[in-house]
């Protein structure tokens, strides 16, 4: 039998992701975040989850997509990442538009991720499958959190900043 | 006949081998029964004598008189404590590692073996005693816990002071046996064999009532002539049945293990997840109390509310415990540390230790050992001077390093002082200005020049000593350090000393909160650092250009932040006149802090914000109240820090 996995399918401004199961701890629905404002810009805030504080991140601002009220549809899916520094884990909170389905995903179905032609920055995603007939991509959870890349993102907003001087 | 036997008995005093002594037990045994029993008393005296842990009349008789040997054997055997001292330092970081145990191992033998060779038998028994012990070790019998390293280093110092004991005597041998005779070696043997678990088959049974004194001189007796073990004889003499011996060999086994693991070995991980777990724990339980509470008035539950707190706030303490480690451990190794360094350059250094007790975070404990190591090398390489100019500046001769931890606040703090000569703030200028850090020394604190000695390649030293000046800098310190999230200060007077502060936040963080609302959310100060909290009135303040305030109170300026500008709140109050302004002393200058209002003091559980926060120093961490709000902990650092960078200041 051929190898595959589950996949948590979510929406962000009308385009289909995937994350694989595996790294998803829970899928809560919207509650109160704690606004932080000196911290970075996709950086929501934070959520009290159980008596534990998690960082809500906004996927649409950290894809640079414009930002939306959150509404009782928004959903905040907490994932496990592995700080490859430490080796803690820790949960992040994701906010996406809607959650929408759970797929299997064939290695086979799986194609690299093309360099151009997406919003995104190919590094950011492992890769896209076409399922029912629809593009999802699959994003690289660990690495669009990394601390490296959270640098990488401030060197691009600066090097925007200068551009637009 | 009774002379020849006396005659026999006389020789055997002469004597010495016990083949020999049975060899006469022999013919005498045929002879007459009751003298047999007369010699077996003689015998149980002599074992009992054996006991009593004295030497025997010959036991340094074979003390070679060649002096070359003997300093020979002295220089290779301290050489060998040495090594083997260092090493066994080490194992206690890493207790399975093979090369240091082999290591430490062969030392004691070679020094077994020479000893022997040369009469020295209370050397030869101690390292002996040493080999056997570690033998356990490096067959996994035995695990190398702090209380058999403590021994070992013991051991180690007896071993030296019993070397030193011919130097002192001059190499005169009869002035060393007078001196070896003083020195009892048994006591610390038998501590060995405490933990190599020698607890006598004999012994057990006789706790058991299975056999009385007489059996055991009888199987003992016994046990001389044939060489068989104990447990035979005994069974072959019907004095215990076979069972018993089982009985008793198992006893033996679970004493040595009762030494080797009374403890259960629990993931560094797993505690961490637990620690985490009650601070969570604490954090519902007071949600809890706080609703209900406020939702019930009922005596009954107030009691279960407040006997359920008691119950985690002990759970809290336990768990908090059980990862901490004192942090004497470490001191007592850096005594070993300050005495060979001090040897090395040929200074004198009184150690003077302080708060051994202070307990802190095993992992913290691992990391804290090199940066420590670094400074209390440093401080007598460089700190601290010859003895000859300490004279000549009119200090005593030895100089005198500090060390010491307690606990301030959230806070370990840990400090490393040194009577010596102090840091060169004008050399570590000049380096500064010729590596193009800065352009002049004005205006420049003494803690922001000794700052510069934090930076990668900042070393004002000329010459590469062995001790320090290895490629190491204070910089890795300082990273060492920051990786447990402590800070590193310097303070240095001329002529008088430096101190190094080491400042290490505890793990399940609980300090004395000052709440306080600044715009839409809610921020904590730590209680201990807020000085006055003030109200101003118009005629008090001035308005600076940027929309800062200084303000005078007290005979002094000072300057007031707007902590919702810092934070980047927003709506909150712009006026000084509608805030509350907390004055906090930070390095010696104060500052006003001026928030919304002021919501009360309470115990805040701090709680890490994940590592998308790591660039973000204003925070210490989050917290959650008992409604379920979060607040965020401020950093006075951090936020001090933060505020200069604003101001375009370098820091």
């Amino acid at each position: 039998m051929e190898k595959s996995e589950k996949y948590l399918t979510f929406k962000i401004e009308n385009e289909l992701y995937a994350i694989p199961i595996t790294k998803v701890r829970e899928i809560i629905r919207y509650t109160t975040i704690t606004p932080v404002h000196d911290a970075l810009s996709f950086l929501k805030g934070v959520i009290n989850l159980r008596g534990k504080i998690i960082p809500i991140i906004d996927m649409r601002l950290k894809f640079n997509l414009k930002e939306s009220t959150y509404n009782d549809r928004t959903v905040f899916i907490i994932v496990d990442i592995v700080n490859r520094e430490s080796g803690y884990i820790y949960s992040v909170g994701i906010a996406v538009d809607s959650v929408n389905d759970v797929v299997d995903i064939s290695e086979s179905n799986l194609e690299r991720t093309p360099e151009i032609g997406l919003k995104l920055r190919s590094g950011y995603l492992t890769g896209i499958a076409q399922v029912n007939n629809n593009m999802i991509m699959i994003l690289n959870i660990d690495k669009i959190l990394t601390k490296e890349d959270v640098i990488d993102v401030n060197e691009i907003i600066k090097e925007k900043e200068s551009i637009e001087k | 006949m009774i002379i020849d036997v006396l005659k026999l008995i006389k020789e055997l005093n002469i004597k010495e081998s016990y083949d020999e002594k049975k060899e006469i037990i022999d013919s005498i045994n045929l002879l007459i029964p009751q003298i047999n029993s007369i010699l077996k008393k003689y015998f149980v005296d002599e074992l009992k004598h054996k006991e009593k842990k004295e030497y025997p009349e010959d036991f340094f008789d074979n003390i070679t008189t060649d002096k070359k040997m003997l300093q020979d054997f002295i220089i290779e055997s301290l050489e060998h404590l040495e090594r083997a001292q260092v090493d066994i330092v080490d194992l206690e970081y890493d207790p399975t590692n093979k090369d240091k145990i082999d290591s430490i191992f062969r030392a004691f033998h070679s020094i077994k073996g020479s000893a022997s060779f040369l009469g020295l038998k209370n050397i030869e028994e101690v390292s002996h005693e040493l080999e056997n012990l570690f033998s356990m070790v490096r067959d996994s019998k035995l695990r190398a816990t702090k209380e058999i390293i403590d021994k070992i280093l013991e051991g180690i110092e007896f071993l030296k002071n019993i070397i030193n004991v011919i130097t002192i005597n001059d190499f005169n041998i009869d002035k060393i046996k007078n001196d070896f005779k003083s020195i009892n070696i048994y006591s610390y043997i038998s501590e060995i064999r405490g933990i190599t678990g020698h607890k006598k088959i004999g012994e057990i049974l006789k706790e058991e009532k299975r056999i009385d004194d007489e059996d055991i001189q009888e199987i003992l007796l016994e046990q001389i002539e044939t060489k068989k073990k104990f447990g035979e004889i005994a069974v072959e003499k019907e004095k215990v049945t076979e069972e018993d011996i089982k009985t008793a060999v198992a006893k033996q086994q679970e004493e040595l293990k009762k030494f080797v693991s009374n403890y259960v070995k629990v993931s560094y991980d797993k505690l961490n997840e637990l620690i985490d777990n009650v601070g969570e724990l604490v954090i519902n339980q007071s949600m809890i109390k706080q609703k209900l509470s406020n939702m019930i008035k009922d005596v009954e539950l107030e009691r279960i509310l407040n006997s359920f707190e008691q119950i985690i706030t002990s759970m809290k303490n336990i768990v908090i415990s059980m990862g901490m480690i004192p942090i004497g451990e470490i001191f007592n190794k850096l005594k070993v540390v300050i005495r060979n360094t001090a040897r090395e350059v040929n200074k004198i250094v009184n150690i003077q230790m302080e708060g051994e007790e202070t307990e802190l975070d095993k992992n913290v404990i691992e990391k804290i050992y090199d940066p420590l190591v670094h400074i209390v090398r440093n401080a007598i390489d460089h700190g601290i001077e010859m003895p000859d100019e300490r004279e000549k500046v009119g200090k005593p001769r030895a100089g005198l390093l500090y060390i010491g931890a307690s606990h301030r606040g959230n806070n370990i703090e840990i400090v490393i002082r040194d009577d010596g000569a102090g840091i060169n703030r004008e050399k570590i200028i000049n380096k500064a200005i010729s590596m193009g850090l800065i352009e002049n020394s004005d205006n420049l604190s003494d803690k922001e020049v000794f700052n510069f000695l934090f930076l990668p390649g900042f070393s004002t030293k000329e010459g590469v000593t062995n001790i320090s000046g290895r490629g190491v800098g204070l910089d890795v310190v300082k990273k060492n350090i920051e990786s447990i999230k402590g800070k590193v200060e310097i303070e240095s007077y001329k002529g008088k000393g430096t101190k190094f502060i080491i400042k290490i936040p505890l793990t399940l963080a609980i300090i004395e909160g000052f709440i306080t609302k600044v715009g839409t959310n809610t921020y904590i100060f730590p209680f201990d650092i807020i000085e006055e909290i003030i109200t101003f009135s118009d005629k008090d303040v001035t308005k600076m250009g940027d929309g800062d305030y200084m303000v005078f109170h007290r005979g002094k300026h000072i300057p007031i932040v707007l902590a919702g500008k810092v934070l980047k709140e927003m709506n909150y109050k712009t006026d000084i006149k509608d805030a509350i302004v907390l004055v906090i002393e930070y390095d010696n200058i104060p500052y006003g802090i001026a928030v919304d209002s002021v919501l009360g003091k309470q115990e805040t559980v701090i709680k890490s914000l994940g590592i998308l926060f790591a660039s973000n120093p204003v925070f210490s961490g989050g917290t959650i109240f008992g409604d379920g709000t979060i607040g965020f902990v401020i950093d006075v650092e951090g936020f001090i820090n933060s505020v200069k960078r604003k101001e375009g200041l370098n820091i």
